[in-house]
């Protein structure tokens, strides 16, 4: 479990962080999103314990990445968006270098290394270098890197920014095997599909200061579907017996937009056949989550 | 975080250059110091010959005896072989692991010119002379007519430098001493005596020879009061004195039937050619190098330890593993120091095995030991300073500003000291130009070597003592200099922002 509690940050009379508060839950995956600059990948990297926060703590299974970073690091992964190594390692030889901050020994975590690196699909380029290296495989060795002492907690930051649709693939079923082995898991990612797809929770951050949190459920709720229905004889009644059925309703060429509508589409459908109209086109459009970013994002501005 | 340290030490000092400059320096060392050795050993002899060679002719029977010994400059016998030669011609050899007597006819067919000597160190020539009418004048008895001095002199050779010697009765006995701990100040005197009634070297009964010290060389007022005597049983026989310091020469005497026979030599020459060695061996050439060009590698390894991957954004991702910043600035710290300990300690072996066992020059084990911390506290000092500026700094600024001091402490400091004694009124030439030097030497993390070297030389006696510096400031002061600059970079770096 991840608890973040009440963090801030500034950087010079700039404050990125701004009593930053939330909580990823073990079995929990938790999308973590905002415009650039919002803060996301300070709060990852304060979480993780490479960047001090002015105040507030983060406990990751309890232990205190402030004051018991050593603990708290053993049970925390962490895929950054721009993985950034010693260029001239070899992966095999740069994971063992790894592995002994966890305290394994030179035979262990080489035989260790070998197996993890070929779960991610780096095991032809263990003595590869570093350096050369795409994005993709970086973040592949990264995620080795974190999966060292098999912890319960997992922070992805814009970790399937520049993969190609094999990677973003093997990413998003990586995600969902961690929910399913009781993990918990906080990502960041501007690809708000993928979020939806795959958060339980949403935490939207915009400015320093998170604006909203949000299951995906209460997202779903939140979310006013629009009814569209286009008629082949669009007058002023039939734009009345909409507005019966919504307070908010609106009108585009032949189609009217009836939001949020009170009843089931097939209702006001039939209503409106019985009225003597041609129906040619129903469709009922639900409010993604990019939508909702955007009101979300927009509301806290 | 152990298995992280080998492995941080072991990338490092892999490295190519880092490498390169320890082999380099390892063979500098050793071929400089040769060489500096074959300059001095071409001016003091680090391996010396004396012998006495003794032909008696009586009609047809020839008699002659060649006794002496090859020696180091401590004055402890070296094992060697020996040749005789006459004219270019080689008459006789044989092998010397001591001190030796040799008594064959067919040595006498020719007077010797010179011994050749071999030992595994240097190959030597010795040339052989009569003991000169000079020599015998020095020691002729009042009365004359009791040898036959042309005789004589004819009869007994000395074959190498030897330090003197002195008719007493019926004896000669020729010396030849050694300084054999200039930290102590023993000699080893060794005398080998012979016979010249009998023209042999059988001793009719011990010869007791008094010695003094003395400031003036010869004065033979100074000869009331003796500080030691030898006695004299065999023909070869070794001594071990202790000498003054406060003086300069040693006189040997003996008073038979009223008559003062006094020979004596000037030790101070030999203490000056041991501190010559000190010298060579506290600062060698190889050394000097290693100390000169030696920190470019320490520059290079805070370099790839620290300010490059913090450059990159690399130690981000290295301290997102179990481990505090404290742990990361502490561990990288460690295995950059960890190098300098190897480097230092294999130029040490290096210096401490190659000296004594080749050159038969070196420190005691203490000196050693001293010009080790020497050594490590002038590198450990400046890789902590290059590690702070790396830790806090990006890799460009890091190597303009460790490049400068650079630049300062190893190479412009000579003219540094220079510039601050001529503002301060101080000739380069005074004992206090010396004294600035030593005291400037705090302040330069590159000359801490320097304080280990002035406690050697005072160990030996081969420097004056300067109020300025005492030894609990020499430790203090690396000490201060490490803690300081380690907390200093920490201080900053635990605030840092690693990311690139």
């Amino acid at each position: 479990m991840i608890s973040i509690d009440k963090i801030s940050k500034s950087f010079g009379r700039f404050k990125a962080l701004d009593n930053v508060s939330f909580d990823v839950r073990n079995g929990e995956v938790v999308g973590f999103v905002g415009p650039n600059g919002a803060g996301k990948t300070t709060t990852i990297r304060i979480c993780v314990g490479v960047l001090p926060p002015d105040s507030g703590d983060v406990l990751i299974d309890d232990y205190s990445v402030t004051r018991d970073k050593r603990n708290a690091s053993r049970y925390v992964g962490w895929v950054p968006e721009i993985p950034i190594f010693e260029p001239d390692e070899s992966a095999l030889n740069y994971f063992v270098y790894l592995a002994g901050y966890y305290g394994m020994g030179t035979s262990e975590a080489r035989s260790l290394g070998r197996k993890l690196l070929e779960e991610v699909g780096l095991g032809d380029s263990l003595n590869k270098k570093l350096k050369n290296f795409s994005l993709g495989m970086k973040k592949r060795f990264a995620l080795a890197v974190s999966m060292i002492n098999n912890p319960d907690n997992f922070i992805f930051d814009e970790v399937l920014n520049g993969l190609d649709p094999l990677g973003v693939a093997f990413f998003r079923d990586l995600v969902k095997k961690f929910k399913k082995e009781n993990r918990a898991v906080l990502f960041s990612s501007h690809i708000l599909k993928e979020v939806e797809d795959l958060a339980d929770r949403v935490v939207f951050i915009n400015r320093g200061k998170v604006v909203k949190i949000m299951t995906m459920d209460e997202i779903k709720a939140s979310a006013k579907p629009v009814l569209v229905i286009k008629l082949r004889n669009l007058d002023s009644r039939a734009v009345d017996i909409a507005r019966g059925y919504s307070e908010n309703v609106r009108v585009e060429k032949d189609a009217i937009y009836i939001y949020n509508p009170k009843t089931e589409p097939a209702d006001i459908v039939e209503v409106l056949v019985r009225s003597g109209y041609k129906v040619e086109e129903t469709k009922k459009e639900e409010a993604s989550l990019e939508e909702i970013f955007f009101k979300v994002i927009g509301e806290s501005k | 975080m152990r298995s992280a340290i080998i492995y941080d030490v072991k990338r490092s000092l892999l490295r190519p250059l880092v490498l390169l400059m320890l082999v380099l320096f390892a063979a500098l060392g050793v071929a400089t110091t040769y060489y500096a050795y074959i300059f001095l050993a071409g001016y003091y002899p680090n391996v010396e010959g004396v012998a006495v060679y003794i032909k008696t002719s009586e009609g047809n029977n020839t008699r002659c005896v060649l006794m002496g010994g090859i020696f180091d400059r401590r004055g402890d016998p070296v094992e060697s072989s020996l040749t005789l030669i006459t004219n270019s011609s080689r008459i006789y050899s044989f092998k010397s692991t001591s001190t030796f007597i040799v008594e064959d006819p067919s040595i006498c067919r020719h007077n010797i010119d010179m011994i050749e000597i071999s030992t595994n160190l240097v190959k030597l020539n010795i040339s052989c002379t009569t003991i000169s009418a000079f020599s015998l004048l020095l020691i002729a008895p009042r009365s004359a007519g009791i040898y036959n001095f042309t005789h004589i002199a004819s009869s007994i050779f000395v074959c190498g430098k030897s330090d003197g010697n002195i008719y007493i009765g019926s004896t000669l006995h020729v010396f030849k001493m050694f300084i054999n701990d200039l930290k102590s100040w023993k000699a080893r005197l060794y005398t080998f005596t012979v016979n010249t009634s009998s023209m042999s070297v059988e001793l009719t009964k011990p010869i007791v020879l008094n010695y003094t010290f003395s400031s003036i060389f010869f004065s033979s007022t100074q000869i009331n009061q003796s500080q030691g005597s030898i006695e004299i049983r065999h023909p070869i026989e070794k001594f071990d004195l202790s000498l003054d310091p406060n003086k300069d020469a040693i006189q040997f005497y003996s008073e038979v039937d009223h008559n003062l026979n006094v020979a004596g030599f000037d030790y101070s020459y030999k203490v000056n050619v041991e501190r010559s060695y000190i010298e060579l061996a506290i600062g060698s050439i190889g050394l000097n190098l290693f100390l000169e060009f030696f920190p470019i590698a320490v520059i290079y390894i805070s370099y790839t330890l620290v300010a490059k991957p913090r450059s990159t954004g690399a130690l981000e991702f290295v301290l997102a593993r179990p481990m505090t910043r404290f742990d990361l600035y502490l561990s990288r710290y460690l295995a950059g120091a960890i190098i300098i300990v190897i480097s230092s300690v294999i130029l040490s072996i290096v210096l401490a095995i190659f000296q004594p066992l080749v050159l038969r020059i070196g420190l005691d084990p203490w000196g050693y030991m001293l010009l080790y911390l020497g050594i490590l506290a002038s590198l450990l000092t400046f890789h902590t300073l290059c590690y702070a500026i790396a830790s806090t700094t990006r890799s460009g600024l890091y190597l303009a500003i460790s490049i400068t001091l650079y630049i300062l402490f190893a190479m412009l400091w000579s003219l540094a000291t220079i510039a601050i004694a001529f503002m301060l009124g101080i000739s380069i030439m005074s004992t206090s130009y010396q004294e600035l030097s030593y005291k400037l030497s705090y302040l330069n993390p590159l000359q801490f070597v320097n304080i280990a070297r002035y406690y050697i030389l005072l160990s030996y006696g081969a420097v004056n003592e300067i109020s300025a510096l005492n030894s609990v400031l020499a430790i203090a002061v690396p000490l201060l200099w490490n803690i300081g600059l380690f907390s200093l970079g920490f201080w900053r770096f635990r605030k840092i922002n690693l990311s690139s």
